[in-house]
């Protein structure tokens, strides 16, 4: 009788064992969206864990969960990033394979699950957005050194030789799988398995040699894409020392194991350059160097007045004129930009934007930074000068009150003070920087005041009478 | 052999059960239990109407809706008008809450919609949006520092003068 009760009690567990593994993928769907982003939505029955790898021009998603038989082995795709996806059918796991017509990075895709949903009925989804790959921008301000594109990937290392990939795959937090591995085969066991969550750049595995920081590690990141390689044995992406007097922008990562490798890192935005001088910040304003910073420009117009004037026209027109009157007294003076133009280049990402503008004061060696800019405010009654600083080094605020003791004493517009702020331009240049904010546009007064010539060149006296006491 | 018999039938019964368990559970999960309505009370910081850098308090009270209180504070801050004249609103029209996520350092990664980055702003309403959303979040104890977010990514600037690429804290001066 108790064997019997024994029996039964394994078939039941068999049973339940089985419905257990029975997240199944029932669909998978694509879609492409006005600003061409590629969406594989794989549909999963229950909960699945999940794992992405770039292979080459490959992306591989692998979902923990069988596929069900309706699922199509291969369906073409509308969009200038793949052609076709193909569903590979891997035993407990399936693989959804896109060929990709062009190199990405590991920054152009992103992948995050959906819970199911009651209401609409729909079940749980894996979900992965390729973007195209952004082309490789042109650095106006002539950034020497590798630049690296500040994306968030960080490299992390996997277990040597035996890095398979394990464990419950965490997803936004949430661990996804309850026991079951996410089974990877002996070939991609060696490969970095990239994983991303909700709400996060994707985080690319891979080791990187200690060798390699002294050039590479001031990069915010360098995305690594990787070549197809049938190798079994361990592999390590090796990044080869790069000279610090090559400019170009590629740096070329070699793969230890294979020669075939196609790899290369992209880089799209300015590194961050320190400047090589000393700031000097007495001894007069004879000889020093300044870098002024006309605010906003090109495409962005900066704030807009009721009357249709821009920041950006107003502040090059004071920038002229400071420069004017400061090389008179003899400082050097270099510009961000002495046009109505974007710094880095039109529709530049704001962080490449804001860091050309820091890179021409470092490039020049500048010992004072100063960035012009007109406020506004929702309330039209605002209005007033301002000097803001960011305490980085000890005479930041300095300048910023050096300069704005002019304005106080020499305006009848309101004085709203030297205040602290955290402010792109004056936080990531090393020498002393201050902000100005000369007025409110949105102010109807001050709109029409700063329109005119008397303001204007009264202002430009002011800030030059400002970093004169400053140098003093 | 009636204990047999009974056994194949209790061990049939199971199967079915175990069936039917495995279908029904991923499709139609067991509604939550309704609750009496409970209500929560938060603060939003607003900006100060007459342009000083300051912020105000304002005190919501609102049905709880399921969602997080800190959440619903981030909501009530970016979709709703102050009532009182001496704050302004600061968030562009159209701006949506997307999500908020509190880790357990204490970083909310709070994502709005794409909206919130708006270039034709000057710096004192740029710097008010920001603070207002990092010290409405900070007032809940477990909120350390906040990471703004547009449709789910880091970026570096709102209006192209504060630099958000890292976590805000709570600025007390504003207060």
């Amino acid at each position: 009788m108790r064997k019997i009760f024994l029996l039964a009690l394994m078939v039941w567990m068999l049973l339940c064992a089985a419905i257990a593994q029975a997240a199944q993928i029932t669909d998978v769907k694509w879609g492409v969206d006005k600003s061409n982003v590629l969406r594989l939505v794989v549909d999963v029955t229950d909960s699945a864990g999940y794992a992405v790898e770039l292979e080459g021009s490959k992306l591989k998603l692998t979902v923990n969960a069988k596929v069900a038989g309706q699922v199509p082995k291969i369906k073409k795709i509308k969009s200038s990033l793949a052609d076709e996806l193909r569903v590979v059918d891997g035993g407990s796991f399936t693989e959804v394979h896109l060929p990709l017509n062009q190199q990405i990075t590991s920054s152009d895709y992103k992948t995050f699950v959906l819970k199911q949903d009651p209401k609409t009925g729909r079940p749980f989804r894996v979900v992965m957005d390729v973007t195209a790959a952004r082309t490789t921008a042109v650095v106006s301000t002539g950034a020497p050194g590798p630049k690296a594109a500040p994306v968030a990937s960080k490299p992390t290392t996997p277990a040597a030789g035996t890095a398979v990939a394990t464990s419950n795959t965490t997803v936004g937090n949430r661990p996804v799988v309850g026991s079951r591995p996410v089974k990877v085969n002996a070939a991609e066991a060696n490969q970095p398995v990239v994983r991303s969550s909700e709400n996060t750049a994707p985080v690319v595995s891979t080791t990187r040699p200690s060798s390699s920081s002294g050039t590479a590690s001031k990069a915010p990141v360098v995305s690594t894409s990787q070549g197809s390689t049938t190798s079994s044995g361990p592999k390590v992406m090796k990044i080869s020392p790069t000279s610090k007097s090559e400019s170009k922008a590629n740096v070329k990562v070699g793969n230890s194991a294979t020669t075939t490798t196609k790899a290369s890192t992209k880089v799209e935005e300015p590194l961050a350059i320190k400047s090589k001088t000393k700031f000097r910040t007495g001894g007069g304003i004879k000889g020093k160097i300044i870098t002024l910073d006309p605010g906003h420009g090109g495409s962005d117009p900066g704030a807009i007045g009721a009357s249709g004037l821009k920041e950006k026209q107003i502040t090059l027109e004071i920038s002229m004129r400071v420069k004017e009157l400061l090389e008179k007294e003899g400082a050097k003076v270099y510009m961000t930009r002495t046009k109505d133009v974007d710094v880095y280049g039109p529709n530049a990402s704001d962080r490449a934007e804001l860091q050309a503008r820091v890179n021409v004061a470092e490039k020049n060696g500048s010992d004072l930074f100063i960035s012009l800019h007109i406020n506004s405010s929702v309330n039209k009654s605002v209005g007033g000068f301002s000097s803001y600083y960011y305490p980085k080094t000890d005479n930041d605020l300095k300048i910023a009150k050096a300069i704005q003791d002019k304005f106080a004493k020499n305006f009848g517009v309101d004085n709203l003070g030297v205040r602290q702020a955290n402010f792109y331009v004056v936080k990531r240049c090393s020498m002393p920087a201050t902000l100005l904010e000369m007025c409110f546009i949105s102010n109807p007064n001050e709109e029409k005041l700063m329109k005119g010539r008397w303001f204007q060149k009264k202002t430009a006296r002011l800030i030059v009478e400002g970093v004169e006491n400053y140098f003093k | 052999m009636k204990k047999l018999v009974l056994l194949v039938l209790l061990l049939c019964a199971v199967m079915i059960q175990g069936c039917d368990f495995g279908k029904k559970e991923p499709t139609q999960p067991t509604p939550p239990p309704k609750q009496e309505i409970k209500q929560q009370s938060f603060i939003v910081y607003r900006a100060c109407a007459d342009g000083r850098e300051k912020l105000l308090p304002e005190k919501f009270t609102i049905n709880d809706n399921g969602k997080p209180i800190a959440e619903n504070a981030l909501i009530a801050l970016v979709s709703t008008k102050p009532q009182d004249s001496r704050m302004e609103d600061v968030f562009p029209i159209g701006t949506k809450v997307l999500g908020l996520r509190v880790d357990e350092q204490g970083t909310a990664y709070a994502n709005f919609s794409k909206e919130l980055t708006k270039k034709s702003q000057g710096s004192y309403g740029e710097m008010m949006l920001c603070y207002a959303i990092a010290n409405t979040l900070t007032e809940f104890p477990e909120i350390k520092r906040v990471q703004i977010l547009i449709e789910g990514k880091k970026v570096t600037t709102i209006s192209g003068h504060m630099d958000v690429e890292e976590p805000l804290i709570r600025n007390k001066d504003f207060l």
